[in-house]
């Protein structure tokens, strides 16, 4: 015990020191230095190793796609294969979808990014057709949902790479694809008059003095890589579908 | 009272440094702490609670071995003061005669209960006499070995009232134990029961 001013009396510091001395026993000092130990164990234990953000809603979609990618890592393949066959309404379509989210987020370049829109695309069209051909399912709405996101993704896809293969492929695809499913859909449906599907090409409005046939024009994707949105009337030929006959 | 290294060693939650300051300066918060208390159970839980927090927010304190012991008294005398308030809220008796004081020396077994001179059983009782603020003044000054800088950065208050206080207390403290000399010689040793029942709240409990 130091004492570094004058202001320490002495002989009045021994008697009060003696008088309130006190020590801890043995006991009591092993008991502190077990506690001291353990609390420092738990202190290093409840450490954070990095700090855990809340997951705000931009960051969700990555989250997703994080989810994603850990099933590809750690399930294997066989999810993922089963997933690719999933329809609108199946348990795995989620999966499917997550799948390609995940494939367009880690497309880095315009091209690869539109690449993936394509095969989204024509997924989606695939989608449809499928969709069409299960007689009795409740699927025009779904059908009409799949038509219009084909034709969002086309698109996008065109407006970032117009001239792109993949592009005037899945174009083609969705195409025939659409058309084909509102054949189907006016056989299942032949006494209802389903909302016609979106068409992925523009029209052109009539022009005054022409015949009818020739007031449609279907121009080639490199000439209109954004398509208009879907014209849905009535008079138009297949419910709403016209082939683009000069895609190769 | 320690190196600078253990300090570090604090500052750095290092629990090896942390039982260092243990061994150097646990008798003396122990001894502040059952002043304070005056039970030896609640003051060896408030020493346990104080230490544990030195590890816990160590590193929060500025300075080195001198600020570590400041930090821990000054965090023994906020344990004390919010044990007490417990205590007041729960409306229990708050005993500050020094008998419980002895009763925890009895505790301690027939080897401490032969240091518990009638020397200190006295000191113990003119202490009571004192105002609250002398009375911890003069612990911290004369059983904790602070100095007046330090008792003002525990007790958060200056250094001249610090001194002022430990000046009064120290005067008083000699003229208390003087009269019970005088009690003791006059009276052959029954002093201290005049001592205790003069305390207000002695006065509060009997009445």
């Amino acid at each position: 015990m130091t004492h570094d001013d004058d202001s320490f009396d002495s002989s009045l510091g021994f008697l009060l020191s003696r008088a309130l001395q006190q020590r801890v026993d043995p006991e009591t000092r092993r008991r502190h230095l077990d506690a001291l130990t353990t609390q420092a164990v738990r202190l290093r234990d409840d450490a954070p190793v990095a700090e855990v953000i809340p997951l705000r809603p931009r960051y969700q979609r990555f989250g997703m796609v994080a989810a994603g990618l850990a099933l590809i890592l750690f399930s294997g393949t066989a999810v993922l294969d089963a997933s690719q066959e999933a329809l609108p309404g199946d348990l795995l379509y989620t999966v499917k979808r997550g799948t390609e989210t995940a494939r367009l987020l880690l497309a880095v370049s315009p091209e690869a990014q539109a690449e993936v829109r394509a095969e989204i695309a024509a997924t989606r069209s695939e989608e449809m057709q499928q969709l069409a051909a299960q007689v009795g399912r409740p699927a025009v709405a779904r059908i009409q949902a799949l038509a219009e996101e084909a034709h969002d993704q086309l698109a996008a896809a065109a407006a970032v790479d117009p001239d792109g293969d993949a592009v005037a492929e899945a174009e083609q695809r969705v195409q025939e694809d659409t058309e084909g499913t509102d054949q189907i859909i006016g056989g299942v449906l032949p006494s209802e008059s389903p909302a016609p599907l979106p068409s992925p090409v523009p029209t052109t409005p009539p022009v005054p003095g022409l015949p009818p046939e020739t007031t449609t024009t279907v121009p080639a994707p490199s000439e209109e890589p954004t398509p208009a949105p879907p014209v849905t009337g009535p008079g138009s030929s297949g419910g709403g579908i016209a082939p683009n006959e000069q895609t190769p | 009272v320690f190196s600078e290294e253990v300090a570090e060693g604090v500052k750095a939650g290092d629990p090896d440094a942390v039982a260092q300051v243990y061994i150097v300066l646990a008798d003396r918060l122990l001894s502040y702490l059952m002043a304070r208390v005056h039970d030896r159970a609640t003051a060896e839980d408030l020493l346990e609670a104080t230490f544990l927090e030195l590890l816990q927010k160590g590193r929060t304190i500025r300075g080195g071995a001198a600020s570590i012991k400041v930090w821990l008294f000054r965090s023994a005398h906020y344990n004390a003061l919010d044990h007490l308030r417990r205590l007041t809220r729960r409306a229990e008796d708050l005993t500050d005669d020094p008998v419980r004081l002895e009763a925890a020396d009895m505790a301690r077994g027939p080897e401490d209960l032969a240091v518990a001179s009638d020397t200190t059983a006295k000191v113990r009782r003119a202490l009571e006499q004192l105002s609250s603020d002398q009375r911890q003044v003069l612990m911290l000054r004369y059983s904790a070995g602070l100095s007046a800088p330090e008792i003002a950065r525990v007790l958060g208050k200056n250094d001249g009232a610090i001194r002022s206080l430990q000046h009064r207390g120290e005067r008083s403290l000699a003229r208390i134990l003087k009269e019970e000399e005088r009690g003791d010689d006059g009276e052959g040793g029954s002093m201290p029961v005049r001592s205790v029942r003069a305390t207000p709240r002695f006065r509060a409990r009997s009445s």
